[in-house]
């Protein structure tokens, strides 16, 4: 299908069109009810305000944007969510990231950032990265300060980020003007210093690095490529041509002993491996539903899940990394969006847009009995300890699971917001 | 002011409300977007009336209407995969299949195909209405293509290009 065709499917979707009713009289009178409550509101505010001034002296607070962090004290960092979010109900929104403790579930002060999207952890979790593909800058977030600091320039569309494993350098992908190369900018994370960005094949849509932090891999979906990134001297080998994820979603993972490199292929339903020392693909592994997407790999390495979102079977499809062999896929849900497995390696939860969570026992290849969430959710997080899963849905919705009952808990809300992003952070 | 907003008004609203039945699924819901919409406009029209771009903040309204309809109330429920093709007429199996593949996407990739595909806007204005980079548009409409194709072309969803084709062919 072409978008011609699309054009023409989206036109008779809407030809035989029933009569409206008087939209245009229901909206001057709709008009007119929102005009007066919004005037009675600006008076109830003002006079709110009035009385606040009167009565103990007002300082007002300066934008947390824009300030710089102050320096981290060396206590540990409490387990926190870090949601980033647009706020709805103006025509211009803007953009916030705000606070959860994974422990309590209180909700804290959101930090204005200006909008931002892709949002990443470093490993220590004291320091939170946003990147606004729209401005075209990357903030840190001071987790244990809870101020962003001021915007670092890279190159224009940053949409996704990478950490090394030993938290010193971020690295951030940029889409560039689309026509021209992609880029990848790093940056010190101990001095917020842009490096010289690096040119990579076409547009990037997904990072991976290997667990040593010697090679970092950009999938760029408008060129095909995979482009290999030597990390020691920021060099960029010759791109590995990957065909079909041009078309594609482009999911990658590691294995932990980073021998292999996983690439999903949406568009040809097949999952690429990648010899990293040698850069080469091997034979594509068929079998794992007719659109893989989203993988997670078992912390021994032993198994990886395929997570198909391209086909109406709804299927997990394990892998056994040793043969490159798919299994008996097992089947999920309704329309599933995304998969987390936890560290201890004991379960593996799916996410489904119809509002559920289907938790699945590693050892037995069975998925438990659907756990209810918000709907469309579309991140899913894992405590370190494995006891609970966060899972954030579009709206800002945070659904938290508790695994040994596999049981929602009280959902918590962000405000008047659609989300963007989730990291937990340690 | 109120007359120039009618004028307005009945000129925009028919436009404006299929889009927000390709974005949302539903006519009811569709008219109570463009309603929604048009009443924002109304409160503020003395200055949107003043820009040049009508049209297009008539649409950024209507699709952060959307937005955040969706986040109140939860998408529509998919009930498992496409309709029996024998059970309606033509017409209305098309649009089931297309509402039914275009309710598997995320609802900012739903907007991208809607506001490009449908409602004709650049890959600037989207970007604009979006807030986001026109990589990042061009990419999402590559991706809803790609899953769009996926969805449409496997078996009973292909009713809907076979009637394409059915009436082209006469």
């Amino acid at each position: 299908m072409d978008e011609t065709s699309l054009r023409a499917l989206l036109e008779r979707a809407v030809a035989d069109e029933p009569p409206a009713g008087s939209i245009v009289d229901r909206s001057v009178a709709a008009g007119l009810r929102l005009r007066r409550r919004r005037r009675v509101r600006a008076a109830v505010v003002f006079a709110f305000f009035a009385a606040v001034i009167v009565a103990v002296g007002v300082t007002v607070p300066g934008l947390r944007a824009g300030s710089r962090p102050r320096p981290a004290s060396a206590a540990a960092v409490p387990p926190t969510l870090w949601v980033t979010a647009q706020y709805l109900g103006q025509t211009s929104p803007g953009g916030a990231v705000t606070p959860i403790s994974a422990d309590t579930g209180t909700v804290g002060q959101p930090i204005v950032t200006g909008e931002s999207d892709a949002i990443i952890s470093t490993p220590d979790g004291r320091t939170v990265y946003v990147a606004s593909d729209r401005s075209g800058w990357v903030r840190a977030i001071s987790t244990v300060a809870r101020t962003a600091g001021p915007p670092i320039r890279v190159k224009p569309g940053p949409v996704v980020m990478a950490i090394s494993p030993d938290g010193k350098t971020l690295y951030v992908a940029s889409v560039g003007d689309y026509h021209g190369p992609g880029w990848v900018t790093p940056i010190s994370v101990a001095t917020g210093e842009a490096e010289p960005p690096i040119a990579v094949a076409g547009s990037p849509t997904s990072m991976a690095i290997t667990p040593d932090g010697k090679m970092l891999y950009v999938i760029s979906t408008t060129a095909g490529m995979l482009t290999p990134i030597s990390l020691a001297d920021g060099h960029a080998e010759p791109a590995i041509r990957v065909y079909g994820i041009s078309d594609s979603l482009g999911w990658m993972v590691v294995t932990p002993d980073g021998k292999t490199l996983y690439v999903s292929n949406f568009a040809r339903g097949e999952v690429t491996p990648i010899t990293v020392a040698t850069g080469k693909a091997g034979p594509p592994i068929k079998g794992a539903g007719p659109g893989p997407g989203p993988m997670v790999i078992t912390s021994d390495g032993k198994t990886l899940y395929v997570l198909d979102v391209g086909g109406p079977a709804r299927t997990v499809t394990p892998i056994t990394v040793a043969t490159n062999t798919a299994r008996p896929p097992i089947t999920v849900g309704s329309v599933p969006s995304a998969l987390a497995i936890t560290p201890d390696g004991k379960t593996l939860y799916v996410t489904d847009t119809v509002g559920m969570v289907t938790p699945i026992s590693v050892a037995t290849g069975t998925a438990g009995r659907p756990i209810t969430v918000a709907q469309d959710p579309d991140e899913i997080v894992v405590t370190p300890d494995s006891k609970r899963v966060y899972v954030l849905s579009y709206g800002g919705t945070v659904t938290p699971i508790v695994t040994a009952t596999n049981t929602a808990g009280q959902p918590i809300l962000i405000a008047d917001a659609v989300d963007r992003g989730m990291v937990l952070a340690p | 002011m109120t007359e120039e907003f009618t004028e307005f008004a009945a000129g925009a609203a028919a436009r404006l409300r299929r889009t927000a039945f390709l974005l949302c699924g539903d006519w009811h819901t569709a008219e109570e977007l463009t309603q929604a919409t048009l009443a924002r406009m109304f409160v503020s029209w003395r200055r949107i009336s003043r820009q040049d771009a009508v049209y297009a903040y008539a649409s950024r309204t209507l699709v952060n209407a959307y937005l955040s309809d969706r986040r109140r109330r939860g998408r529509e429920m998919l009930t498992g995969w496409l309709p029996e093709t024998a059970v309606e007429p033509r017409g209305c199996e098309v649009r089931m299949v297309v509402l039914e593949a275009l309710a598997t996407l995320p609802p900012k990739m739903r907007v991208v195909v809607v506001m490009r595909y449908w409602a004709d806007m650049s890959v600037e204005q989207v970007a604009d209405l979006l807030g986001c980079s026109t990589g990042t548009v061009k990419s999402q409409s590559a991706r809803a293509l790609g899953k769009l194709r996926a969805v449409l072309e496997q078996d009973g969803p292909q009713a809907g290009l076979r009637n394409k084709r059915d009436s082209r062919d006469g």
